[in-house]
């Protein structure tokens, strides 16, 4: 078991990107481990400047796994990583001033909680970008469109 | 005076224009200068047919057309001294004046921070895919290892 508990701090390492919030073995929360703890919560936002934004629901089966920050071209990006046990949701949160841009990948457009969006698939995985109040969210997951903006429209 | 003088003499003449000196300097003229004297003639009865031509009535929506352009065309422009006096005495109201000099700023400060707020950065959302690959590939080879630990420990005699 101590091997287990062990594993974030092992997969922080070998992404090699941003820092470890969630390294050291993490209490359940409050949510039902949907949501990260609150130290590791502390930490992303004292390192990016935003305000965390977590999902309050996910489909079955899913737990808050790692966080981290990304640096990109001087802009600070949290990267949350939900997970079942066989694949992965991403949430990217990205700062005011930034968007999201697809390049050549085929994008929909779409409405997400009220606001415009957009949802393109790929080989990674199905992607929803959208904006809420002044911050850019998206998210990379292998789900339907439906559950990802079931997600979106649960953050509060 | 010249001949070419002269006719400027004998058309302003007809049209009744010319002053009494310039009448009478045109008058001897005549008399002495057969050229000018028969061009004087031969405008005249240019005159005397021309009046005597009847022209049709203008279409009423040509009429009606014409005189709206002609109306529009006297309107007062913006820069027209009346609209200007009108201006000036809006401006001596306080308020107005208060109110005009509140909307010029809230123009400049608009344009101000438009100009100094810096564009939007693109994420490519290639970079996003790439980030999230990364992770799922971290997270198989942790669990790949992990039971691959766990199969050793359970191996052991």
């Amino acid at each position: 078991m101590k091997s287990l508990k062990l594993l974030p701090l092992l997969l922080a390492l070998s992404c090699g990107t941003g820092f470890a919030a969630a390294a050291a073995p993490r209490p359940p929360s409050e949510k039902g481990s949907l949501a990260p703890d609150k130290a590791a919560l502390e930490r992303a936002q004292a390192d990016s400047g935003l305000s965390p934004m977590t999902p309050l629901w996910l489909p079955a089966g899913y737990r808050f796994d790692s966080l981290a920050v990304v640096p990109y071209h001087g802009k600070k990006i949290i990267h949350y990583r939900y997970f079942n046990g066989h694949s992965v949701i991403s949430l990217f949160q990205s700062p005011p001033r930034t968007r999201f841009e697809f390049g050549k990948t085929g994008r929909e457009r779409v409405r997400v909680a009220g606001s415009k969006g957009f949802f393109a698939r790929s080989p990674e995985g199905n992607v929803l970008i959208w904006t809420a109040g002044k911050n850019r969210l998206a998210l990379v997951a292998p789900l339907e469109l439906a559950e990802l903006k079931k997600i979106a429209e649960s953050i509060p | 005076m010249s001949c070419e003088e002269m006719q400027d003499l004998i058309s302003a003449d007809l049209d009744g224009e010319n002053d009494p000196e310039e009448a009478k300097t045109l008058k001897a003229h005549l008399a002495v200068c057969a050229d000018c004297a028969g061009f004087s003639a031969e405008l005249r009865r240019h005159k005397a047919a021309l009046r005597r031509t009847s022209f049709p009535p203008l279409p009423e929506d040509l009429r009606l057309n014409l005189l709206a352009e002609a109306r529009r065309l006297e309107k007062p422009s913006f820069a027209s001294p009346e609209i200007r006096s009108r201006l000036t005495a809006l401006l001596r109201i306080p308020a107005l004046r208060y109110g005009f000099a509140a909307a010029g700023l809230l123009v400049a400060v608009v344009t101000f921070e438009r100009v100094l707020t810096p564009a939007e950065e693109s994420i490519p959302v290639d970079m996003l895919l790439a980030e999230h690959g990364r992770y799922v590939s971290a997270l198989n080879s942790a669990q790949n290892d992990h039971w691959k630990d766990h199969r050793k420990n359970h191996e052991k005699p």
